[in-house]
């Protein structure tokens, strides 16, 4: 910010009234305090906002004020909180729900970072069978709607990664709600299951991992239920000795 | 400081922040243009959901209001998605689904051609915040951004350029657009890849989820760390820059040359 040209002590007299002198020399105080602001108009003199057509009343001018510091405060609290809300964060954004989830500016749920490198950023793919014997599956791809990149695919992309995230948390009754629709548009199927795609940064053991989620499809009288496979777990050997 | 100085001051810092928010320098040239982008992307927005509405919202669709419903208090998530209102958690025909959106594209061209009402601008928003509210599982950033922009376009007086409203909504989609990116940026920081020069092939590598495959231009290690720390400082750094007189020009290439990257 600018230093005001001369001492501001100045602007007011003994008697601790202004006068006129004093005055312009506040008007000039004023002027040269401004800050160097690119979109400053030719003219920097402070117009009373009830004087000029080019802004609302003052009454107008402080609400609106005071609804622009709220606003984006409550906007940045709900972007920084993607990373992890502390307590007084959730209970602001819970206060203040109604106005940022109706006009959907909260950034819930919503990882706003390009990339940490986690699971659900992989390319997740679909997978069915049609065949009955264990083992001996021909697991066929599901092909994800829209071209590659595009906004359907990355619908169907969001669709599956919360799937296989359901399906790593043991939720397997929340994955089947997800997954039901789906199975049900495949009478044939026997079982389904989404797989991570191996890419550049996939370690070998990941590549090695169980599906994230794998379900039978048991049909049953026109109904549809899908039960979870729970993946095969490395156990040691038995301890106990062989009983002959 | 004597009472007149303090209220000098004070007339002062009120008038720069009213300049800041309501005068309007520029013509309207500036915000028809981010008009007509917005509801152009709206239009888009609601015309790549036709062919799988029914997939999604419809009575047997993946994410039918009563699954949706039952999957949301089965998670705990009550609280948090209680308030994304939308007409479209009664709709379950596909037919009607696909009536929306039609409308949706038209009031996209509405808002693009009529300058004598706010009212096709203020419906399309509102159009597009439930559709937005609908796609909870599927909805991302670009969701987040369209419905912003659209609401601050709704502010600005269509007929008047000089208007102060005109003025409001141009900064409010500056101010918001810095918050977004340069938030992203200090998100970026929470994570190592960010730190340790993975990032960017870590950004690249779903190939499957991407348009174009940029890994191969990522062979080279020193390559890698570099892009990854420009992807960052960019972010954080560029934002403000525009808001620079000297760097703005500048700021904006290097910002459309990181939103064309990470897009």
């Amino acid at each position: 910010m600018a230093r005001p040209k001369r001492p501001i002590v100045r602007a007011a007299t003994t008697t601790g009234k202004p006068t006129a002198a004093s005055k312009s020399d506040a008007l000039v105080t004023a002027k040269s305090s401004l800050p160097e602001n690119t979109d400053r108009p030719v003219s920097s003199e402070p117009v009373a906002p009830s004087a000029s057509p080019r802004c609302p009343s003052p009454r107008l001018t402080t609400l609106l004020s005071i609804a622009i510091a709220a606003h984006f405060t409550l906007i940045g609290i709900s972007y920084l909180s993607t990373v992890a809300a502390s307590s007084v964060q959730a209970d602001l954004l819970a206060t203040f729900g109604p106005y940022l989830g109706a006009a959907h500016l909260d950034a819930e749920q919503i990882p706003l970072t390009l990339s940490s490198d986690s699971a659900s950023e992989k390319t997740h793919q679909l997978l069915q069978t049609r065949s009955l014997r264990p083992g001996d599956e021909d697991w066929t791809s599901i092909a994800s709607p829209g071209i590659r990149g595009g906004d359907r695919q990355r619908r169907w992309q969001r669709l599956l990664a919360a799937t296989a995230e359901l399906g790593e948390n043991e939720e397997g009754i929340l994955a089947a709600w997800l997954m039901l629709p789906i199975a049900q548009r495949y009478p044939d199927a026997t079982q389904i299951r989404i797989d991570r795609e191996p890419d550049i940064t996939t370690m070998p053991t990941d590549t090695a991992a169980a599906s994230p989620y794998r379900a039978s499809i048991v049909r049953d009288n026109g109904s549809v239920r899908l039960v979870q496979v729970p993946p095969s777990r490395l156990t040691a050997p038995s301890t106990e000795p062989a009983h002959d | 400081m004597t009472d007149s100085t303090l209220a000098a001051a004070q007339s002062t810092a009120v008038s720069a922040w009213d300049r800041f928010w309501f005068y309007s320098e520029h013509g309207a040239t500036s915000l028809q243009v981010v008009r007509i982008g917005l509801s152009l992307i709206a239009a888009w927005y609601f015309l790549s959901h036709w062919a799988d509405i029914g997939l999604w919202f419809a009575g047997d669709g993946i994410l039918a209001t009563e699954q949706l419903g039952r999957l949301i208090e089965a998670e705990d998530l009550v609280d948090q998605y209680k308030w994304r209102l939308s007409p479209l958690y009664w709709v379950e025909s596909t037919v009607l689904l696909r009536i929306y959106l039609a409308i949706g594209v038209l009031l996209a061209i509405a808002a693009c051609v009529l300058h004598t009402t706010r009212a096709a601008a203020v419906l399309l928003w509102l159009w597009c915040v439930w559709l937005a509210n609908r796609s909870l599982v599927i909805s991302g950033p670009e969701e987040l951004a369209l419905v912003f922009g659209l609401a601050y376009i709704a502010i600005a007086s269509p007929e008047n350029p000089f208007h102060w409203a005109t003025a409001l909504a141009r900064r409010l989609i500056q101010v918001h657009t810095t918050l977004l990116v340069v938030i992203t940026g200090l998100t970026m920081l929470a994570s190592m890849i960010w730190w340790d020069g993975s990032g960017s092939l870590s950004l690249a590598a779903p190939v499957g989820r991407r348009m174009l495959d940029v890994t191969g231009m990522l062979e080279s290690l020193w390559l890698q760390d570099l892009v990854t720390h420009l992807l960052v400082l960019t972010a954080i750094l560029a934002p403000i820059a525009i808001w620079v007189k000297r760097t703005r020009r500048a700021a904006q290439a290097v910002l459309l040359v990181w939103l064309l990257l990470v897009a």
